[in-house]
Parts: structure tokens; sequence; C-alpha cells
């Protein structure tokens, strides 16, 4: 009895151990990770360094018009894909009451969500620098971003507007209004929030992309504010990775890390409002 | 919508004549709808057509080690194993250790301290792969090659750790949320019988969740096979299969790398890009089925078991 | 707690010797008990004896901490957030916090049954085996001691033909019944009960009613209610909790007779307390 009571006992241990461990080693590369990138990319980064333009193929200057590009470019897909989002994700609450449509959809969204960001890359390279002979354009790489960025902004909407508590259309309904008065004065105001959150997080992730516009929208050196929609413009992520293959040059690994402490600056700044937005509405409905 | 509700709302359509701006609502949102899930189709068949001329051209050894786009080789063999090994070495890293520690957050009584740690992970989850791939470049590989005296630290099992810190966050809180689906009073319950805290997990929680966390687990593969910037970074790019076959320790390729390095080097319509693109079907193919079914996982309610 | 009267069986702390003398005779010594919910005191200095045998109400309106209370007798409200407690609590003569260092050792010594019925998404006989594992049984041992403690719960005759069927097919008041037996398993000296009726039909509450009766002959069982009518079937003591403070306590006799106080007679016919 006593023996077995110590097995039990060692197997207890060791599971509180081995679960402690985990944590630990988890909150190690946590650290790891953050403080490489703060203490490295802080003593890179300086308004000077956001505001000058790259020199020397990145490896002195700043970091100005690829700050530009990136941006640029995100902005413009969050505006092309907007509307793309909350069309599908209206349909797929308020019009569509067949189910299997229901599901075709959803399934699509998985997909593109599953869809590995390189090819992504490829697919507008064959489709619209080749095949629609755009040349590399920085537009393409817009559109590449939204369409990667429509299932996140597509199902956060959507959720939002299966929140909305049945309730609300039925009175409306009551009242006499449409199914599309009802979108127009119900739905769409109350689901606007999971626009914004799904844009957020959305913008977040797309601006780190590199996969996707390394073939198609970018160019590393030599390029300032694009005149049309078919130049490249230079971005963040593409400029870490052209600085990351000279990494035994430690001027260019500086300049690496200072664009990279950018970049994870942005994308959290994105996905911090977001949460920022959540929280605040989740807080407002519990009262 | 109630029957009641949209029967109303029809009776009230007739009653009215729809005006033009209403119906142009309805429209915009079925051809948003449509267009949508057309891009997923157009994507796949662009893929597919453009895979054609390499699985139509003979004697190109597609099933093969050989890639020699000089000589018309274009074995896929050595970026699928490495792809898969790749992610072998990552799952190895980051299941257990992801595992081990949901299981601590879910245990944990204060909510506070999961909600911090949540809001972490969704952090590091949002940390760019290129900004990883920075990381390994300018340590990772280093203390790899030191650790195991290499000349160079741009190998399999580099990229395999990389690989394995980057979908730990999503599989961590995937996991943690599949375990904390398991309602309160089953731990209460099993605990009232003197079970033990693993006892509790093996027998009570771990049936439960099981589903969910094999679509965390689904969901990480996925991530894990789709990564191309920081694995290609610190894999070393070697159109090989190792030698001997399961040596960590030596450089490899992945689809991912392999597209990453070549697609902007190989000619639109010919032979070789074609050969590509047929490998990113295959990855698109893979992932997708692997999304796909986790998502089937993740959704099940833990009393559909 | 001096205005009590009667011959209560309930030995009340009134000097150290005494006190010492109850701790042989009782089950579950409580000594200027308060709990917490982080700053919020739920229940506060209340010191209590539950004796050895026998059924003990601990009655009240909802939100007074009977529960509270209830649970940290095997400390299983550790697991619940912010929850903390001061003063002591004995179970079968050990303090819960360090005559327990392995809490899983008092929580096998005394079972506990929820509001909520709750069994595992396991067999009947594999959730009857849960607080079996790891104890080294021969198969005709475990099966022995299953089908020993189904039969005290009642609960043999209606599935002894079905323990391989999932456990959720049982009816709710089958499933309390079985989580009932399921805490029998390891014959414990005490049974805690938290409201064990309260999502359950009539007639199955009738049947647990029966069940605590006769289990209540052998070992201490504490019961957590607010059905004054069901306090009034099945107890032998019953402690009168309300705004976390032990309003009377007393044998059931004197605190359904006129002689209790009139607190307890005013919660007891009108169901009201202005605490």
């Amino acid at each position: 009895m006593f023996k077995i009571k110590n097995r039990r006992h060692f197997y207890e241990q060791s599971f509180a151990f081995a679960s402690r461990l985990s944590l630990i080693i988890c909150a190690g590369v946590l650290l790891f990770l953050l403080g490489s990138i703060f203490i490295q990319g802080i003593s890179a980064l300086s308004l000077e360094f956001l505001f000058t333009p790259s020199s020397s193929f990145g490896k002195s200057g700043g970091i100005f018009y690829q700050l530009f590009g990136s941006l640029l470019m995100v902005l413009v897909a969050a505006l092309l894909v907007l509307p793309l989002a909350l069309g599908t994700a209206l349909f797929r609450n308020s019009y569509n009451k067949n189910s299997a449509i229901a599901h075709i959809m959803d399934q699509s969204l998985y997909a593109l969500n599953a869809i590995p960001s390189v090819t992504y890359g490829i697919f507008g390279l064959i489709f619209f620098v080749n095949l629609l002979n755009t040349g590399i354009s920085w537009f393409v790489g817009s559109i590449i971003l939204a369409i990667m960025m429509l299932p996140t902004v597509t199902l956060s909407t959507y959720q939002a507007m299966a929140a909305i508590p049945k309730i609300y259309h039925e009175n409306a309904a009551a009242l006499g209004l449409t199914r599309t008065e009802i979108v127009r004065r119900v739905t769409l105001p109350q689901s606007f929030h999971g626009v914004v959150t799904g844009l957020l997080i959305g913008l977040s992730r797309a601006i780190g992309e590199t996969a996707p516009i390394m073939f198609i929208a970018t160019a590393f050196s030599g390029v300032s504010v694009p005149q049309s929609l078919v130049e490249p413009v230079s971005t963040l992520p593409t400029h870490i990775l052209e600085l990351a293959q000279q990494s035994t040059d430690p001027q260019a690994l500086q300049n690496a890390w200072g664009a990279s402490l950018t970049l994870v600056l942005l994308a959290a700044t994105f996905s911090g409002l977001a949460l920022f937005l959540r929280s605040r509405l989740n807080s407002e409905g519990h009262q | 919508m109630s029957a009641t509700s949209a029967l109303k709302a029809k009776a009230l359509l007739k009653a009215k004549p729809a005006s033009k701006r209403r119906d142009a609502t309805k429209a915009y949102c079925q051809g948003s709808a449509v267009l949508s899930i057309v891009i997923v189709s157009v994507i796949l068949l662009t893929l597919l057509i453009q895979s054609l001329p390499v699985l139509m051209s003979g004697d190109n050894g597609l099933i093969g080690t050989q890639w020699n786009p000089d000589e018309g080789q274009f074995g896929i063999i050595a970026p699928l194993f490495g792809s898969v090994f790749v992610m072998i070495i990552a799952t190895v890293i980051a299941f257990p250790i992801g595992l081990l520690t949901a299981i601590y957050i879910s245990e944990t009584r204060s909510s506070k301290l999961r909600r911090l740690i949540k809001s972490i992970l969704e952090l590091l989850a949002g940390i760019p792969s290129i900004v990883y791939g920075l990381i390994g470049v300018a340590y990772l590989n280093i203390w790899v090659a030191d650790l195991f005296d290499l000349q160079s630290g741009r190998i399999i099992l580099t990229a395999g750790i990389l690989l394995g810190i980057m979908i730990l966050p999503t599989f961590l809180t995937l996991t943690e949320d599949a375990l904390s689906a398991v309602p309160q009073r089953y731990r209460e319950n099993a605990k009232s019988l003197g079970m033990y805290r693993h006892e509790v997990f093996k027998d009570i929680i771990f049936p439960q969740a099981k589903v969910g966390i094999a679509g965390a687990g689904l969901l990480a593969l996925g991530r894990a096979l789709g990564e191309t910037m920081a694995v290609m970074l610190v894999i070393g790019s070697l159109d090989r299969l190792p030698s001997p076959l399961f040596n960590p320790l030596s450089s490899g390729q992945t689809i991912t790398s392999k597209l990453g390095r070549e697609v902007g080097e190989s000619a639109f319509g010919s032979v070789h890009f074609s050969a590509l693109v047929f490998m990113s079907f295959i990855l698109v193919s893979i992932t997708i089925a692997l999304t796909i079914l986790s998502h089937y996982f993740l959704t099940r309610k833990p009393s559909d078991v | 707690m001096s205005d009590m009267h009667g011959k209560p069986q309930l030995a009340l702390v009134e000097n150290s010797a005494s006190a010492e003398a109850a701790a042989q005779a009782s089950a579950v010594q409580i000594r200027n008990f308060s709990a917490y919910y982080g700053k919020n005191c739920i229940i506060s200095d209340v010191s209590l004896d539950l004796p050895e045998k026998g059924v003990t109400c601990l009655l009240g309106p909802s939100g007074t901490g009977k529960s509270t209370l209830l649970r940290w007798i095997n400390r299983i409200n550790e697991e619940t957030e912010n929850a903390s407690f001061s003063g002591n609590i004995n179970v079968l003569g050990l303090d819960v916090l360090e005559g327990y260092p392995d809490v899983t050792e008092l929580r096998r010594r005394t079972g506990m049954v929820f509001q909520q019925p709750c069994v595992f998404p396991c067999s009947i006989y594999d959730n009857m085996l849960m607080g079996l594992r790891n104890r080294k049984l021969s198969k005709s041992e475990a099966r022995a001691i299953i089908e020993q403690s189904l039969k005290s719960a009642a609960i043999w005759d209606e599935i002894a033909h079905r323990l391989e069927d999932p456990a959720t097919s049982l009816s709710l008041g089958q499933q309390q019944r079985l989580c009932i037996a399921r805490a029998l398993v390891l014959k414990p000296s005490i049974l805690l009960l938290d409201e064990p009726t309260a999502s359950i039909d009539p007639v199955s509450s009738r049947a647990i009613e029966d069940l605590v009766i006769s289990l209540g002959e052998d070992i201490a069982v504490v019961m957590v209610t607010h059905n004054i009518a069901q306090t009034k079937r099945i107890s032998d003591h019953v402690i009168f909790l309300c705004d976390g403070k032990i309003v009377e306590q007393g044998t059931r006799k004197h605190m359904f007779s006129m002689r209790s106080c009139e607190k307890t007679r005013t919660y007891i016919t009108e169901e009201f307390c202005d605490c």
C-alpha cells in the first residue's frame, strides 16, 4: 500500500514539475524573443532612423521609404478588403438561408486561411504579374494582402453579426422593416466593431508578411514614392530579409534589428488596438 | 431570424414595391459572397493549370530526389522530405511543452494570470515570421553550430527548433482553450474523489479535450508546413536528401524554402517554374486538408465526444 | 450560543476541556471559521462540530455561505478563484491544512456530491472505478466494492444489468445517485452533500432523501439545503445559518419545536429571514 502511494505521489510530483518546467521554458523563450528584439532594436531605432531613406543597400541610413511602402500597401489592402468582407459576412448572416451554401462559404474562408503565404506570392506572380501583365506592382501586393486578410475580417464581422440578439431583428421585422432595411439599420451599426476589430487584426498580420509580396510588389533599393499603381515599393519585411542575408555585416544586422523592432511595434499597435476595442466592447456588453 | 419575422418581411416585400436601393444592397452582398468563393477557386485553379506543364512533360524525374533544372530533373522528394522532417522536429519540441504549459495555465485559479498569459501569447503569435528568421540567423544558428561543433548552423535542426518556437503560441493557446472548455465541475468532482491532478487530467480532462487538442495540433502542423521566411533563412537550402536520411545536422530544403529561393529566379512558363508551382500545389492541398480537418475538430463541443 | 435549550447532541464549545472531548466524538470540528472571496467575507467567525454519525443539515437562505463552508471541509474550494479562509477546520482529528499535507488523503476520507449531477463521460462501471484507480485491487475485489457501493446508494437493482452503458444515458436522478455511489467506493467517514436534490425531480429527490437517512446511520452526512420540508424529513441535527453566521443549531426536534429561537421559527414557518 505504501509503495503504491509513493508511486502515485511520484507521478503527481513529476507531473507538477514537468508542467512548471514547461511554463518556465515558455517564459524563457518569450523573454529571449522579446528581449532580443527590443534590446537590439532600440539601439538602432531613432527618429532619424525612421525618417531617413536607406543608403548603400540598406546598410546605412534609415527606413523611411520602407516604412512608407509597408503602410501604403497594408492600408490600401484594408480599403480593398473592407467592402468585400462586409458584403460576404452580410450575405452569410442576413440573406443566405441555405446551409449548403453557408458550408461552402465557411470552407472557402478556412481554405484561404490555410493557404501558405508563399503560395499567395506565386499566385500573384502568375495571375497578376504575368497573365494580367501588371509587372511588379505595389497595388498587386495590396490585392494579394487583401485576399489574405479576407478570412480574418469576414469571420470577425460575421461573428459580430451573429452575436446580435435575435430579438432586435424580430422587433425590427415586427415594425415592418424589410430585410434590407434591417440590415442597414440594425445589423450594420450593431456589428461595426467586428469589422474594425477584424481589420486591425488583419492589418497586424499583413504588415509582417514577406513571402506573398517579395516576388510581386517590392524592390529592394532605389525606389521612393510610387508614381503609379504598377510600380514597386520597398517594405519593412523585405528590407529585413535582404539585410538578414548579409548577417555577417554588423552594420546591416544593426539596421535589420531596427527595422524589425519597428515592424513588431507596428504589428503590436494594430493588434493592441484590436484587443483594446474587443475588451472595451465586452465590458460594455456585460453592463 | 425566426420564421414568423421572415414571413412578415416577405409579406412587406410583396406589399411595397421593392426600391432599387434595396435590391442593390442585396445584390452587393450576393456579389461579395460569390467573389469570395471565386477567389479561392481561381487560386486553386491557377496553381493546378500552371502545374500541368511539368506533369505532362515526360522524363522529368518528378518523383525522384534529383533537382537539376538545367538537365530537366525536377525531383520533389528531397524538399517534401525536408518539409516533413522539419515539421516533425518542430512538433516534437512544441507539442509536449505546449501541452504541459496549457495544463498549467488551465489549472491555475487566477483568471488574471490566464488573461495576461493569453495576451502575451497573442502578441508572440503576431511577431512576423521574418523577425523570427532574423533571430534564427543572428543567434540560433550560431548557437547550434557551437553546440554541435559545425561549420554552419544553417541546418534542418535549426529550422525545426525555430519552427517549434513559432508554432508554440498557436498550439498552446488553442490547447488551453480546449482544456478550459471542460467544465470546472468535472475537476471538482474528480478531485473530491481523491484523485491526483495527473489522474484528473489523464482520466477526466484529456478524454474530453482530446478532440480540441487534436484540432490545435493539426492547425499548428498546417502553419509549420506553410511557414516560409524563417525556415528559408536558416535551413541551408541544400537540394539533397540528408545522409544518413534522418540526420538533423545536415542542411536541407523544405518546399517553402525552395519556393522562396527559386520562384523569383525561374522563368514564367518554363517547366522549371511549373515544377515549383506543382510543389506549391501539393503544399496547399496538404495545408488546406489539415486546416479543414482541424476546424472540424475544434468546432465540436466536448459533449459530442 | 448560550441561549440553546434542550439537550443538544451537538457539542458546543464552552471550554477547552469539553472541546477536546468533543474532538473525540465529532467527525468535523470548525473553530472561528471565516471564509472570503477576495476581500468579501462571506461567512464570519463560525464554530461548530459535526457528530460522527447522523445527518446534519446546513439550512439557510441562498447566499449565506453554507456551500462555502461545506466546500472548505474537503478543501475543494481551493479550486475556486480568490477563495480563502481563516480559522481551523479539523476533520477526523486532523487539521485540514497541516494534518493532510496530501490533500487527496483528506478528499478520500470525505466523499462529496454536488448540486448538479456530474457523471464522467465513460461507462457506469468506469465512473465507479475512478476513485479506486491506482489502488491495487483485483478485478473481483473492485467489482465487489462497486456492487456494494451501488447497493448502498440504492441504485444497484436499476443498473446492475447495464454497468457498461455510458453513464450519461442515466436519468438525472439516477446520475445523482450514481455520484453518491461513486463517492461511497472509498468508504468515506464523512459525506458532504451540496444541495444534491436541487436540480432533480421530486420522485428522485425522495429516493435520495431515503438514501441519505440510511447512510446517516453509519457515517456523518452533512447536507446543505434551503429546503425546509426536506430538512424536517431527513435531518438529525440542524444548523441554521443566515448572513454568514450561525443563528441557531440543535436537534431536529428542538429546531422544529416552539422552543427554538424566534428567527429560526420565522424562517421555518415563513421561509423568510431578516438578517
